[in-house]
């Protein structure tokens, strides 16, 4: 048997595009500061391993409590506030609102970058 | 072409060669390989706060992996490619350091940039090419202008990168007839944004399948992604039988994941954060893992 890859190398994409959306009243809450939204979590520790999941917004005493636990500060990346989730050098940062047919208020924050 | 070096991968032979060129051989009918090929390796977070957490990399959650210290690199095979990105690899402290032992390892890095840094430090770049620390290149296309093209043409291991859908057919024709590689790469919908997918994107994609013939007639290589293949229905062009020697196989099957950063492993860089492992000391154990998912 025989495959050939022809005149190129192996190179990774680095592309970029995450979109946050949330029903409106959870929207307002992280952006007033009273949640945090998880920008991505993983931990060895089996005391926390399924405590927080990537996408979710949690309340700042959860997040702030397990940071004190650990002894570290919180890492914005992972937890962002909603200021810090759209300050960005690098990537472009849209927001769009819309109403479902039900009548449901919906916020959508997108990032984006042409980073492939 | 000149070959770098030959290596036995589990039930077969592989053959590297120095324009990128790779080839499986056995006189079996299928490939199983002991150990992967390639690592998809992220050295430093793709970081929305940037610089200004960079004096951060003491601390056990900063932005850079600490890859002078990942074992497993020292149990990879001979002539196995490093997929190496980010974030801005460039920024990492280490990385030519790094680049200095993949060398002495007998590894295969290469690295993908944005077009916008790959300008920027153009000449940091070419010596790294030249000093054969870096054998393939990928740049993430943003704009095509006259002084990216000048000094894309200088490096043939460079091969553009382009997404499916971002960028389309009238995108491609502007590299049209230049000896150009690029590599075609699919649209990801993470997470929740499938619900908020974007017309524009679907209907340059589409355009992007009609003309897919016709962009390939125009370029020294075409390559594709995984994702790219299925969304512009590539196997559907070729015969079986080429189809057979051409595609390399899916994610995980020769390749894997490495964040460095997180010091995690996966099958690749779109396995959701809490199915990742924990990075080992070995690779041969990692790969298992990730064959056996």
């Amino acid at each position: 048997m025989i495959q050939v890859r022809r005149n190129v190398f192996e190179t990774n994409s680095s592309s970029t595009h995450s979109l946050v959306m949330a029903v409106k009243s959870e929207f307002d809450k992280w952006r007033e500061g009273e949640l945090y939204y998880c920008n991505g979590f993983w931990t060895n520790d089996p005391a926390y391993k399924d405590k927080f999941k990537e996408g979710n917004f949690y309340p700042k005493a959860d997040v702030d409590a397990y940071y004190e636990a650990i002894g570290r500060e919180r890492d914005s990346y992972r937890f962002p506030t909603y200021d810090e989730f759209c300050e960005d050098d690098e990537l472009e940062v849209e927001s769009y609102n819309y109403v479902t047919p039900n009548g449901e208020e919906i916020c959508a924050i997108a990032k984006y970058g042409y980073n492939g | 072409m000149e070959l770098l070096g030959k290596v036995r991968n589990g039930n077969y032979d592989i053959y590297m060669y120095s324009d990128g060129t790779k080839i499986r051989k056995n006189d079996l009918d299928c490939f199983i390989p002991d150990k992967p090929e390639s690592l998809d390796y992220k050295i430093t977070n793709k970081c929305n706060i940037g610089c200004k957490f960079c004096h951060e990399d003491s601390k056990p959650d900063g932005r850079h992996g600490d890859i002078m210290h990942d074992k497993f690199i020292d149990t990879l095979n001979p002539y196995t490619e490093l997929a190496i990105g980010g974030g801005n690899p460039l920024e990492h402290p280490d990385l030519d350091r790094f680049l200095e032992k993949c060398k002495k390892l007998r590894l295969i890095p290469n690295m993908t940039v944005n077009q916008v840094h790959f300008v920027k430090h153009f000449d940091r770049i070419k010596k790294l090419i030249d000093d054969k620390l870096i054998y393939g290149l990928g740049v993430s296309l943003v704009s095509v202008n006259d002084e990216f093209l000048s000094k894309v043409s200088q490096l043939p291991n460079a091969v553009i990168h382009m997404i499916n859908g971002v960028h389309d057919v009238d995108d491609f024709r502007k590299l049209y007839d230049k000896g150009l590689k690029i590599l075609i790469l699919g649209y990801k919908e993470f997470r929740r944004g499938k619900a908020f997918y974007d017309d524009v994107v679907e209907f340059a994609k589409q355009r992007n399948y009609v003309f897919l013939p016709e962009i390939v007639e125009h370029f020294a290589v075409v390559s594709f992604d995984n994702l790219a293949l299925e969304q512009l229905k590539v196997k559907d062009m070729l015969s079986d039988k080429a189809w057979k020697e051409l595609y390399m196989g899916g994610d995980g099957q020769f390749t894997m994941f490495v964040d460095s950063v997180e010091k995690t492993f996966s099958k690749s860089s779109t396995t959701p954060v809490e199915e990742r492992k924990p990075l080992l000391d070995d690779i041969k154990p990692m790969f298992d893992a990730v064959r056996g998912e």
